[in-house]
């Protein structure tokens, strides 16, 4: 009865139009007045516990870190390289497209980010080598999207707050996936244009552009790679990349002067303000739900109901595409991720697989409408209705629903990168 | 402006008010974040650049990290993202989850979005009072940093000095609607 209770008083906090924040807190509210001693003060208490985490700097870092390189000529420097490797292949400047957004997504955590800066470039440049409008809407909006799952990623951070997963594993656990989403929408992208014609391969072409790329590549391979050899945590990595991103914009690129990092500062503040007081109500709503063994509670409801792990995962997936639909990644991380991960590892599924599968479903909401955002950020960058932008993403929906599958299937293709073990 | 507009109309002295207030939590967040940058930056540069320098050249120079930065970083942290609430209300950068915006006709947007603020301006009340009971009892405890010793409820204060702030900016929205930013196209 109480839980029909709670969510009724979500349903009318939702037609009330209040902030998440506001869902959260009187949800943790409700739980404590009803399950636990109605001492309200422990809500503000248990924030004040869920940001004094030292990890939880490595998002400011990393936000700060993805404003000073999404601001000058990085993704343009990219594409220039990618482009001048790609040019032999059939449908070369659409393969240019996808590798140069799984470049940037190394360096960006966000999936708007990562479709905006490349996209912006991208867009006109196949427009005008005369490649079809639908295929070209589809792979940049599908590329953004894999900004979320290559790493860095602000939403595997997020999600290893909440179900206290270790932030490193899920981020090598993003290199399998996010390097199996590349090649598949690289190969889709040649067998598309397998008639178009090819150019040949221009060797001083590819020595300028590497020359001018060369130093936003290396960043990847620097934070990453200080990552998996463990030579840095991610705070730390988060930390290296933001000094390595100021030198090379301001020294090398000479792009950035101190005085932006006004802005740039501001933007990270405005992201964090909405974001880190919703994390704190989430984590303090996580402890109270602990406290309370509601997740143990759930694993026993369902465990009546589904004796199989892969009933389980099937139905999982079903409702987080149907989440992805209808809420942002953040939101549906920050609700559903403490509930089911504990769920899902009395199923055996260890949460860091369990995180991966959660965020590539949600990767794919980011072009499912209604709130598929990369649709809707398309919708407004490109100039194109949401109707043919909806058309143009469903065979790349597919091929990541295919990808999806894979991963749920060969669990390795992500936990190789973890445990080194097929 | 219509005649409805011109009786929603904020002072002008309300707005310019929100204006300053506005800038001084941007500041105040941004030297936070600034901080959090700059002293983690030099932090792991010291001890995972300088350091091995330093040894190579058998130089004794002593920690090169700087002592407790992340600790001090955390408290950064807290009083820019909880003068962000100011600012993310400010600037209409909140989560709202839009799942319940169709469930009602159009033409009462409106007046559901004043009902919002004003309902959001009273949770937030609420939770500035249970936050000031919170860092009171930090206070008459004393409960101190650990590795800094620092007496904590000066940065515990940010927590509900935030809801505050954005409480009585969620009140002025409902009292003059025209000072309402409009939601963003999108948040990710």
């Amino acid at each position: 009865m109480n839980a029909v209770l709670l969510l009724g008083l979500i349903a009318a906090l939702l037609f009330l139009r209040q902030p998440l924040l506001i869902i959260l807190m009187s949800a943790a509210v409700f739980v404590h007045l009803v399950w636990g001693r109605g001492q309200l003060d422990y809500i503000v208490e248990d924030m004040w516990i869920g940001l004094d985490k030292e990890l939880i700097l490595s998002i400011p870092l990393f936000i700060l870190c993805g404003n000073v390189m999404t601001r000058g000529s990085i993704a343009q420097r990219l594409i220039d390289m990618l482009a001048a490797i790609t040019r032999p292949l059939p449908g070369g400047m659409a393969v240019a497209c996808v590798l140069a957004c799984a470049v940037f997504a190394a360096i960006s955590g966000s999936s708007i980010v990562t479709m905006l800066a490349i996209g912006s470039v991208m867009f006109p440049a196949m427009r005008q080598a005369g490649y079809d409008l639908k295929f070209t809407l589809g792979a940049i909006m599908s590329g953004g999207t894999l900004g979320i799952i290559i790493p860095p990623s602000i939403p595997m951070i997020i999600y290893g707050l909440v179900t206290e997963t270790s932030i490193v594993d899920l981020f090598a656990a993003g290199f399998g996936p996010g390097i199996l989403l590349t090649v598949v929408l690289s190969v889709y992208a040649i067998w598309v244009n397998r008639r178009r014609p090819t150019e040949a391969f221009d060797l001083d072409e590819f020595v300028r552009s590497f020359r001018r790329g060369i130093w936003a590549v290396l960043m990847p391979v620097i934070m990453l790679g200080g990552i998996y050899t463990g030579w840095f945590t991610a705070t730390e990595a988060a930390a290296v990349a933001l000094a390595y991103a100021m030198v090379i914009e301001i020294f090398v690129h000479k792009e950035l002067k101190l005085g932006d990092f006004y802005n740039i500062v501001l933007e990270a503040s405005k992201l964090g303000g909405s974001l880190f007081p919703v994390l704190a109500v989430a984590l303090s709503l996580n402890i109270i739900l602990i406290e309370h063994r509601i997740p143990q509670g759930m694993v026993a409801f369902m465990q009546g109901y589904i004796d199989s792990p892969l009933v389980f995962m099937l139905l999982v997936n079903v409702l987080l595409l149907i989440v992805g639909c209808l809420m942002t990644t953040g939101e549906a991380i920050l609700v559903l991720a403490p509930l089911l991960a504990p769920v899902a590892a009395a199923y055996g599924y260890d949460k860091v697989i369990f995180g991966l599968i959660m965020i590539l479903n949600l990767e794919i909401g980011y072009l499912t409408p209604p709130v598929g955002l990369n649709l809707i950020v398309a919708m407004s960058a490109f100039k194109q209705p949401f109707g043919l932008l909806c058309r143009a993403a469903v065979p790349f929906i597919f091929l990541m629903l295919g990808c999806l599958a894979l991963v749920v299937w060969q669990p390795w293709i992500a936990m190789y990168f973890v445990t080194g073990k097929f | 402006m219509s005649d409805a507009r011109k009786a929603h109309a904020a002072p002008p002295g309300a707005a310019r008010l929100l204006a300053v207030w506005h800038t001084a939590e941007c500041w105040l967040a941004v030297t936070c974040f600034a901080f959090i940058a700059i002293i983690l930056v030099l932090d792991v540069l010291g001890r995972e650049f300088l350091a091995p320098i330093l040894n190579f050249l058998d130089i004794d120079a002593g920690p090169t990290g700087i002592f407790a930065s992340q600790r001090m970083s955390i408290y950064a942290l807290v009083l820019g993202s909880f003068a962000g609430i100011g600012i993310a209300t400010a600037t209409g950068s909140h989560l709202v989850p839009r799942v319940g915006f169709g469930w009602v006709p159009k033409a009462w947007g409106p007046a559901m979005d004043r009902l919002a603020d004003l309902l959001t301006g009273c949770f937030l009340l609420g939770f500035t009072w249970y936050g000031f009971k919170f860092v009171h009892s930090s206070y008459v405890v004393d409960l101190r940093a650990p590795v800094l010793d620092w007496s904590v409820w000066p940065f515990q204060l940010a927590i509900p000095l935030g809801f505050l702030s954005a409480a009585c900016r969620y009140f002025a929205y409902a009292l003059w609607p025209t000072l309402r930013p409009g939601l963003p196209e999108f948040q990710e």
